[in-house]
């Protein structure tokens, strides 16, 4: 099947892992955003050098929506580490809290690389942006904010919570 | 076989005399039936992969059924949200465990980065949908489907890429931007939608 005919059907329809990596391709950047995020892991799975070039594809032209835009920056930081920190270095400041969310989640799996420089610097925007965040809000969720601030609390600034 | 083909069935062997049964077999029992309002009848479309598709169609506009029943109404399967907690754990806490297991980082990346995302981009079409007032059932599926039939007759090659049309309900409207396949028939079959909730002033 080409990248044509495949989104005549829903994500669930689709066998990934038969498909070649120039249809993976082709769907990872396409509108039916189900399907994006599902080739674009596909293409991540099969350790495809092509998933690190699409992902920052879709990063920096802010290409499909916010879900698609944070498997984007998982699939980069995988595959290629100083790209995906220049990102979040430049983006974490302003990025949706959904996006934002998956940065948190990722510094938390990732400790020991985020406890050294370059990427050490992240940890000082990611708390500047908690603090102006109102605790109500949704996201980042709650377990993640916790979690980030118990990892990196003896790492860049401090951070009181708004009560 | 029927299970197979169609992704709700349901069979049911009825008694009808001490040796004799038959099979009841209810199509889709759970899911969508267009209401006769709508003129429209529930057909198959095949797939080149041989897929079928269930689709309302309406002369030649076709809008496949599970693309709004099941993922516009936030019923994309729940992740495992459990497994992933417990990797995302294990890969914290113990890094050289998780890393000399292949799986281990396969299953996460599978988990985290497919099925949390689309679970809630699924979820967040529905709460765009509860936010104009409307909830989960068979006459809000009808009334989506019924504008994109109507949608659909009137998309040519030239408006079909991300058309843009408001839905009105209670509390407020929703755009709804749609993508068109025209097939060589003259067929029009919806490929994707997207919902953007429209902010109304004052």
């Amino acid at each position: 099947m080409n990248s044509e005919n495949i989104d005549f059907l829903t994500d669930d329809d689709v066998d990934y892992k038969s498909l070649s990596e120039d249809v993976l391709k082709e769907l990872a950047l396409c509108d039916e955003l189900f399907i994006a995020t599902s080739a674009l892991v596909e293409l991540r799975l099969r350790k495809s050098a092509s998933s690190a070039i699409i992902a920052w594809k879709i990063l920096s032209k802010t290409l499909g929506d916010k879900y698609l835009q944070a498997t984007a920056i998982s699939v980069l930081f995988d595959m290629n580490q100083e790209q995906a920190v220049n990102f979040m270095l430049k983006q974490t400041q302003y990025c949706d809290p959904y996006i934002l969310n998956t940065i948190m989640e990722l510094m938390i799996e990732n400790e020991t690389y985020f406890k050294s420089e370059p990427a050490s610097s992240i940890v000082g925007i990611v708390k500047e942006r908690l603090q102006k965040l109102d605790n109500s809000t949704k996201l980042p969720e709650s377990e993640a904010r916790d979690r980030f601030l118990h990892i990196y609390r003896y790492v860049g600034k401090n951070y009181t919570s708004i009560v | 076989m029927l299970r197979e083909k169609y992704k709700q069935a349901s069979i049911k062997l009825v008694k009808e005399r001490e040796t004799t049964y038959h099979v009841e077999v209810k199509i889709n029992p759970e899911g969508y039936t267009p209401s006769k309002e709508l003129g429209a009848e529930l057909i198959e479309h095949i797939a080149e992969n041989g897929k079928r598709i269930l689709c309302v169609k309406k002369g030649s506009v076709k809008v496949p059924v599970d693309k709004i029943n099941i993922y516009c109404m936030g019923k994309v399967p729940m992740y495992p949200k459990e497994e992933l907690q417990q990797l995302q754990r294990l890969k914290q806490s113990e890094r050289k465990k998780f890393d000399a297991e292949p799986q281990n980082e396969e299953r996460l990346v599978f988990i985290r980065d497919r099925l949390k995302h689309n679970w809630e981009r699924s979820q967040e079409m529905f709460e765009t949908i509860k936010q104009i007032g409307w909830g989960d059932s068979v006459e809000v599926v009808d009334r989506i489907i019924a504008h994109l039939l109507s949608v659909g007759e009137g998309v040519t090659v030239e408006t079909r890429f991300r058309h843009s049309s408001e839905l009105e309900a209670p509390l407020g409207g929703l755009k709804v931007q749609s993508t068109w396949k025209i097939l060589p028939d003259g067929t029009k079959y919806l490929s994707t939608i997207n919902f953007i909730p429209i902010e109304r002033g004052g």
